[in-house]
């Protein structure tokens, strides 16, 4: 009975103070600093605004896990041939396999890597845990360039305000990601639309259209909500080609008897 | 014969050897999840991704060494793991991902479990069982 008041004011105390303000040892005793944010928490806190009146995202945030399918992406033949081959290869292919760029969504989307948003005056960065990718978002009422040269495996891409959300219009993307994890091949025709919509102060709703006309037969549409993380959590290094060389790693003489 | 031995030596080898970076579908099986209790002799903290060297002795008394991948290292801090976590010579109990292949004693951790019970998710953000991207 003791330990069940105690729970239920526990309990309470979380809703009342919020899940970013509790400490990240307090977090970490529970659940694991890793542990996902919940997706569907109460309404938390209003979210607070910069000195120019935008929704202040600046943070760390990373998506919530989610349960259940996405939409799968609509391939023209030719594309559907080639990503039934790669599957067939049990996605040996994978360009992430190979530590090149995992592409714009599996860095925003994918739970287990961070992401932080780093917020001024006519411009938004984004730096992601997952191989030090980065993003410099200008928001200062610039036109997209008709020049995407040279294309990039994050594309190049220009943001403008619309309310409280950030929408960014991404074009000149290289044709080797995996845009989704699935073999989810495009081609330099990728264009994509990107909406961060600020709830709360911990949580920004995420949005993108992705269309390519040369690939696919409709637009791929996808979700997530990202959770800001324990104030603790800074951002760490991943770097991929770290210490991976094929042949002799991990250091064998371990695995020879 | 001591081409034999040389050529069972090498395939020894190329059995347990398990390498880098990769992508998992192609090495590991998402169904097939093996439980297996063992003392480890080497806990190696790195990146792209750490490793368990693990002696496993069977009801036979026969010993085989298996090769555990798990995550990176940012992943596995917030998962409350540290380089000190698992020490040569502790008894450790391993839930993984068997390699396509069941001959190889390799596999990717998804829990591991100390003796005192501690049990770690080394695959935070799994999907209902579903092994998510492989950074």
């Amino acid at each position: 009975m003791m330990q069940r008041t105690v729970g239920l004011i526990a309990a309470a105390l979380l809703v009342a103070v919020g899940w970013s303000q509790l400490d990240a040892p307090a977090a970490a005793q529970g659940r694991g600093r890793g542990a996902a944010p919940p997706a569907d928490a109460a309404p938390g806190v209003p979210f607070t605004r910069t000195s120019d009146g935008k929704p202040d995202m600046n943070g760390v945030f990373s998506a919530a896990e989610t349960r259940g399918g996405r939409e799968s992406i609509a391939f023209q033949p030719w594309a559907k041939e080639k990503h039934d081959a790669f599957v067939a290869r049990k996605l040996a292919d994978n360009p992430t396999a190979r530590c090149l760029s995992p592409g714009l969504i599996n860095l925003t989307t994918v739970s287990f890597f961070p992401l932080q948003f780093v917020q001024t005056p006519g411009q938004m960065v984004v730096l992601y845990e997952w191989d030090h990718f980065f993003r410099v978002i200008p928001t200062d009422g610039r036109k997209q360039t008709d020049d995407p040269d040279p294309l990039q495996s994050l594309g190049h891409s220009v943001g403008r305000w619309e309310g409280d959300t950030l929408v960014v219009d991404v074009v000149g993307f290289s044709d080797y990601t995996w845009i989704d994890n699935n073999a989810g091949i495009h081609t330099d025709a990728l264009h994509v639309v990107e909406r961060f919509r600020m709830i709360d102060q911990d949580t920004i709703e995420y949005r993108a259209v992705l269309e390519d006309p040369k690939a696919w037969t409709k637009p791929w549409n996808v979700a997530a909500t990202l959770k800001r993380r324990p104030p603790a959590d800074a951002l760490m290094e991943y770097n991929c080609s770290e210490n991976n060389k094929p042949d002799d790693f991990p250091s064998s003489d371990k695995l020879l008897k | 014969m001591k081409t034999m031995v040389a050529a069972l030596a090498l395939a020894a080898l190329t059995t347990a050897r398990v390498h880098g970076h990769h992508s998992f579908a192609a090495e590991f099986s998402s169904t097939n999840i093996q439980t297996i209790k063992g003392t480890v002799v080497e806990f190696q903290w790195m990146n792209p991704h750490a490793y368990i060297i693990l002696d496993v002795t069977d009801s036979k008394g026969t010993t085989a060494r298996w090769g555990i991948q798990s995550r990176n290292l940012s992943i596995l801090k917030r998962q409350g793991l540290s380089k000190q976590t698992f020490q040569a010579g502790e008894v450790i109990t391993v839930e993984l991902f068997h390699h396509h292949d069941p001959m190889k004693n390799v596999g990717f951790a998804r829990f591991i479990v100390k003796a005192d019970g501690t049990k770690y998710d080394v695959i935070p953000g799994g999907r209902g069982g579903i092994v998510p991207p492989n950074p």
